[in-house]
C-alpha cells in the first residue's frame, strides 16, 4: 500500500469530508516538491537535515487518537495517553470556545482549509497531511480574555500528529500558557496554526519538557492588521528538535516578538528555525533565539527574514545566540535575510561564546558553587524568556540545569 | 643571462612563443568549445612540461564529469560557445571605436592616461613602462623575489611550481577550479624568500605588458617565513572582454610569521560570468588580508577563504561589492580556523542599485581543537531603489567551547534622518545619498590603495551619477 493510500484510508476511517482528504493529499504531495533549488541553498545545506522520515510514516498509529481533556485546578490537562472525550465548555471560559479540532471540522471548515493551504516549509506540510488530533481554540470579536488560559499537554508513548487552531476575532485578546510533557518513547509533529484579527493580540508561552522525546513543533501565525503577536518558549530535554516559526505579516502595522531559550543537554539536537515574512507596510518583527549548550548538544539556529516590496517602513531584527558550556557543544548559526526594496530596515546578528570564566569565578569566590553558579549566568543569558515564565508562573523550574 | 635577453623572454613582442603559432597549426584552439584536443593544443603551444599536460587532461575530466553548482544565482552558460585560448594578440587588436560607448565614457570620465586608455581597451598592446619594470625587476632580483606571469614561472621555476600548484585550491574542488586547471593561462607567479619584505606593493599595472590578463588565470602567491608582500591586480576602470567567462584560481600560501595582503579590484563588463575560486593557506602566526572591490559583470560568484592552518594565524577580509542594473553578485567569505588563537575578521558591504541583486554568502567554521578562536562578521547592505535586492546568507559553525563568534548585518535604505540633516547643510538630495554611500564604503576604502581608492570613489559617484545623484 502506498503512503497516498494509507493516508485515504485514514481519512476514511475518521468520517472526514472529501476535501479535507483531497486537502491531506496535497500537502503530502507537496512535502515533497518543497525541497526545490532556492537561492539560500548552499552546499552546506544538506548537513543540517535530520529525522528518519520513512520510520516515522510508519509509526502513525491507524486508529484516531482521541485524548482525553480534564480541568485540574488553574488548568486544561489534555491528556493524549488516555482515549476520552476532547471537549470541554468551562462556564470560565464565557464566550470562547475551546474543542477538538475535529469540530472545527463542521463549525469553522474555511478557517480549517486556509491554515492548510499554503504550507511553507516541508514540516508544515507533512503535519497538514497527518494530524489525527489537536485543540481548537476560537476566541469571538470584542472579547478581552483576562484570565490567562493554563494548558498542559502530556504527549502519549507513540508517534502522534496533533493540529492546534486558534482564531482570535478582531479586537480581542487572548493570552495562554502551555506546558508540554513527553517521554522518551514519543515522537511526533505538533503544529498550531494562529489567525489574529484586525487589531488583536495574543501573548503566550509555551515549555517543553520533552523527557528524551523527539519533536517537530512548527507555529504559523497569519496576523491581521495591527494585529500583534508575542511568543516566548522554553524548551529542553527533547533529543531532536526541530522547531519551526512561520509568521506572515500581511496586515498593515502587524507586529510580531518571539522569543525563544533553548538548554540542551546530552546528545540533544536542536534545530529551530524563524521564518518571517514582511508583506504589508509599517510591519514589525522581533525574533531572538537564546541557546545554552552542555554536553555534547548541538543547536542550529537558523533565521529567514523576507521584506517584500510591498512593506514600507519595516523592521525587522532577528538574533541567535548561543552560549557554550561544554567542550563537546555545537553551534551553528545560519541568519538569513532576502530583501527587495528600498524602504525597510532590518537587522540581524548571532553570537557564540563561551561563559566569561571571570564571571563564574566572581560568583564562586562568594561562595556558591560551580553548578548554581553557572546555573545563574544561564539565568541570566536566557534572560528575556525567564523574565516572563516569572511573571506567569513565579517560578524558574525549567530554566535549570540538574 | 643579460636582463634584456630575460625581458625578451616575457615581452610579448620579443615572444617567439605567440608569434609563429599558425592557424593551420592548431585548428581546435580557434574553434569554440572545448573537448581533449584543445587541452593538449594549449599544452603544446605552450610547450609545457609532461605532467601539466596530464593534470589539464585529468582536471577536464573531472570538469565534464561534475554537475553545475545547484545553488546560487542563475548560470546560464553555454560551454561550447565559449573560446577557451585566445592567442595573446588576438585580444589586444581591436579599435578604440569599437569599444561599447558607455566603457568609453567611464573611461574619459575617470581621467585615465591616455595611454592606459588604449592599453584597457585592447587599443594597444604595449604600455610603455618598461624602464620602471626594468628597475623594480632588478630591486626583486637583488631579494631574491620571483615575480613572473604564471606560464613562464612553470618554464624556469618547474620545482617550486610543481610543489604548489593547484595544492589548497585541488583540480577537483569545484567545477570552476577544474575549468581552470584544464585551460589555465597566464596570471602571475610570486615567490618572496625568507624575511624578506616589499616595502612597494606588487601591482599587475607594472607588468601589464606581460600576457598576464586573460580568462582564465592562475595566480601562485607564495610568502616564505617572516616575508611580507602586498599584491594588487585588476583596474577600477570596466574591462573589455570578447569572452563571456572569465574563471580564475588564485592560490595564496602564507608561511610562519609571514603576512600578504591580496587586493583585487574588478570591473567587468555586464555580459561576462565571473566565477572565481581564491584561497589562502596560513601557517602560524602569519597573517592574510584579502581587500575587495567588486563592480560589474553580469553573475560573479567570489568567496575568498583562508584556512587559518597554523597558530595564531589571521585571516581578515574586506570586500565592497556593488550591483548595478542587471548584475548577481554573489560575494562572501570564507574563513576555517584549524588551530588554536586564530582570529578572523570579515566586513562585508554591499549596495544594490537599478535592479541589481547583492548577496552576501559566507561561512565561518570554527571546528573542535580551535581553543580560543575568535571571529567576528559583519554585512551591512544598502538598497538604492525598489527594484534592488539584497540577500545574505551567512552560515556560523562553532563546535569549540573557548572561542568567540559575533555576527551583525544590516540592510536596508538610506536613513531618512541622514539625508535629511545633510540637506539642512545646503546640499542637494542627491548631493546628500552619495555622501552617505561613499560614508557606508569608508571603512574599507580605506584599507584600499590611494590610487584604487581615488578612482573607485569616482567610479561609485560616476554610478551614482547616471542614477539620478550628481556626485
Amino acid at each position: 500500500m502506498s503512503i497516498e493510500d494509507k493516508i485515504i484510508k485514514f481519512s476514511r476511517l475518521r468520517n472526514e469530508p472529501e476535501w479535507l482528504t483531497n486537502l491531506r493529499l496535497l500537502n503530502f504531495r507537496r512535502y515533497f516538491d518543497i525541497k526545490k533549488k532556492s537561492i539560500s541553498d548552499s552546499p552546506l545545506e544538506k548537513r543540517y537535515t535530520t529525522f528518519d522520515i520513512e520510520e516515522f510514516l510508519d509509526n502513525i498509529p491507524e486508529e484516531t487518537q482521541k485524548g482525553k481533556f480534564m480541568e485540574e485546578k488553574d488548568y486544561f490537562v489534555i491528556d493524549y495517553t488516555k482515549n476520552g472525550k476532547l471537549e470541554i465548555n468551562p462556564k470560565s471560559l464565557k464566550s470562547t470556545t475551546l474543542t477538538s479540532i475535529r469540530s472545527a471540522i463542521l463549525m469553522y471548515p474555511n478557517l480549517l482549509k486556509s491554515s492548510m493551504e499554503n504550507a511553507n516549509d516541508e514540516w508544515t506540510a507533512l503535519g497538514n497531511a497527518l494530524w489525527d488530533t489537536g485543540i481548537f481554540v476560537n476566541v469571538p470579536e470584542e472579547r478581552r480574555c483576562e484570565r490567562i488560559m493554563k494548558f498542559k499537554t502530556i504527549f502519549p508513548e507513540h508517534v502522534i500528529v496533533k493540529k492546534d487552531l486558534f482564531n482570535i476575532g478582531a479586537n480581542s485578546f487572548l493570552q495562554f500558557v502551555e506546558y508540554s510533557n513527553a517521554t522518551d518513547k514519543f515522537t511526533g509533529i505538533e503544529e498550531t496554526s494562529i489567525f489574529i484579527g484586525k487589531n488583536s493580540s495574543l501573548k503566550h508561552l509555551t515549555m517543553i519538557d520533552g523527557g528524551g522525546s523527539k519533536m517537530v513543533s512548527i507555529k504559523n501565525s497569519h496576523m491581521m492588521s495591527q494585529a500583534r503577536d508575542e511568543w516566548y518558549y522554553a524548551v529542553k530535554n527533547v533529543e531532536k528538535h526541530i522547531i519551526i516559526t512561520n509568521a506572515e505579516l500581511s496586515g498593515e502595522y502587524s507586529s510580531i516578538e518571539h522569543k525563544g531559550a533553548i538548554l540542551a543537554n546530552g546528545m540533544e539536537h536542536y534545530d529551530v528555525s524563524t521564518n518571517i515574512f514582511h508583506n504589508a507596510h509599517h510591519t514589525k518583527s522581533d525574533a531572538n533565539v537564546r541557546a545554552t549548550l552542555e554536553g555534547n548538544s548541538r543547536a542550529i539556529m537558523r533565521g529567514s527574514i523576507k521584506v517584500s516590496k510591498n512593506a514600507n517602513d519595516s523592521n525587522a531584527y532577528f538574533a541567535g545566540n548561543a552560549l557554550l558550556l561544554s567542550e563537546n557543544a555545537k553551534s551553528n548559526a545560519l541568519p538569513f535575510l532576502e530583501i527587495e526594496g528600498d524602504r525597510a530596515v532590518a537587522k540581524h546578528a548571532a553570537t557564540a561564546t563561551n561563559v566569561d570564566y571571570d564571571q563564574l569565578f566572581y560568583i564562586q569566590s562568594r561562595g556558591i558553587n560551580e553548578r548554581s553558579a553557572k546555573n545563574l549566568l544561564v539565568e541570566g543569558f536566557l534572560d528575556p524568556v525567564v523574565r516572563q515564565i516569572l511573571i506567569y508562573e513565579g517560578t524558574r523550574y525549567l530554566i535549570y540545569y540538574d | 643571462m643579460d636582463k634584456r635577453e630575460e625581458l625578451k623572454d616575457i615581452l610579448p613582442e620579443d615572444n617567439g612563443q605567440g608569434n609563429f603559432i599558425t592557424k593551420a597549426r592548431y585548428p581546435h584552439i580557434f574553434q569554440e568549445g572545448l573537448d581533449r584536443k584543445v587541452v593538449e593544443e594549449i599544452s603544446e603551444i605552450k610547450k609545457e612540461p609532461e605532467w601539466m599536460k596530464r593534470l589539464r587532461l585529468k582536471a577536464l575530466e573531472i570538469f565534464n564529469s561534475k554537475p553545475m553548482p545547484n545553488w546560487g544565482p542563475p548560470l546560464d552558460i553555454d560551454f561550447n560557445k565559449i573560446r577557451y585560448y585566445v592567442l595573446p594578440d588576438e585580444i589586444k587588436a581591436r579599435r578604440w571605436e569599437d569599444l561599447p560607448q558607455e566603457i568609453r565614457e567611464t573611461y574619459e570620465k575617470l581621467g585615465l592616461p591616455e595611454m592606459e586608455k588604449k592599453y584597457l581597451s585592447g587599443s594597444v598592446a604595449v604600455l610603455d613602462s618598461e624602464g620602471v619594470y626594468a628597475n623594480l625587476k632588478k630591486q626583486f632580483e637583488e631579494k631574491g623575489v620571483i615575480y613572473l606571469d604564471t606560464d613562464t614561472a612553470l618554464q624556469k621555476y618547474p620545482d617550486i611550481f610543481r610543489e604548489y600548484f593547484m595544492n589548497i585550491v585541488p583540480i577537483g574542488d569545484n567545477k570552476f577550479s577544474a575549468l581552470n586547471g584544464a585551460v589555465w593561462s597566464g596570471g602571475s607567479f610570486i615567490y618572496v624568500p625568507e624575511n624578506v619584505h616589499l616595502d612597494l606593493p606588487l601591482m599587475t599595472y607594472f607588468r601589464m605588458n606581460i600576457q598576464a590578463e586573460g580568462q582564465f588565470e592562475h595566480t601562485i602567491i607564495i610568502a616564505e617565513k617572516g616575508a611580507s608582500v602586498s599584491y594588487i591586480e585588476g583596474c577600477t576602470a570596466p574591462i573589455y572582454n570578447t569572452s563571456s567567462l572569465h574563471s580564475a584560481v588564485v592560490e595564496v600560501y602564507v608561511k610562519e610569521n609571514a603576512k600578504v595582503r591580496f587586493t583585487t579590484v574588478q570591473n567587468w563588463s555586464h555580459d561576462i560570468y565571473n566565477l572565481n575560486t581564491e584561497r589562502a593557506k596560513v601557517e602560524k602566526n602569519g597573517k592574510m588580508e584579502w581587500v575587495g572591490g567588486s563592480l560589474g559583470s553580469k553573475v560573479t560568484m567570489l568567496y575568498p577563504s583562508s584556512y587559518l592552518v597554523g597558530e595564531g594565524s589571521s585571516a581578515s577580509h574586506l570586500t565592497i561589492a556593488l550591483a548595478s542594473g542587471n548584475t548577481w553578485k554573489d560575494n562572501g567569505a570564507k574563513v576555517l580556523h584549524l588551530a588554536p588563537n586564530t582570529s578572523s575578521k570579515i566586513i562585508s558591504k554591499s549596495i544594490s542599485m537599478k535592479g541589481g541583486v547583492s548577496v552576501y554568502r559566507g561561512l565561518v567554521r570554527i571546528p573542535k581543537g580551535a581553543l580560543n578562536a575568535k571571529s567576528h562578521v559583519q554585512c551591512d547592505a544598502l538598497i538604492l531603489d525598489e527594484n534592488s535586492k539584497n540577500f545574505t546568507y551567512p552560515h556560523n559553525e562553532v563546535y569549540e567551547e573557548t572561542s568567540t563568534l559575533t555576527h551583525e548585518a544590516s540592510a536596508g535604505k538610506i536613513g531618512e534622518e541622514q539625508l535629511f540633516y545633510i540637506m539642512t547643510r545646503g546640499l542637494s538630495e542627491d548631493e546628500a545619498r552619495s555622501m552617505i554611500v561613499l560614508g557606508f564604503l569608508d571603512d574599507i576604502m580605506r584599507e584600499i590603495p590611494l590610487e584604487f581608492s581615488i578612482e573607485l570613489n569616482k567610479l561609485i559617484r560616476l554610478q551614482l551619477g547616471r542614477y539620478g545623484g550628481t556626485g
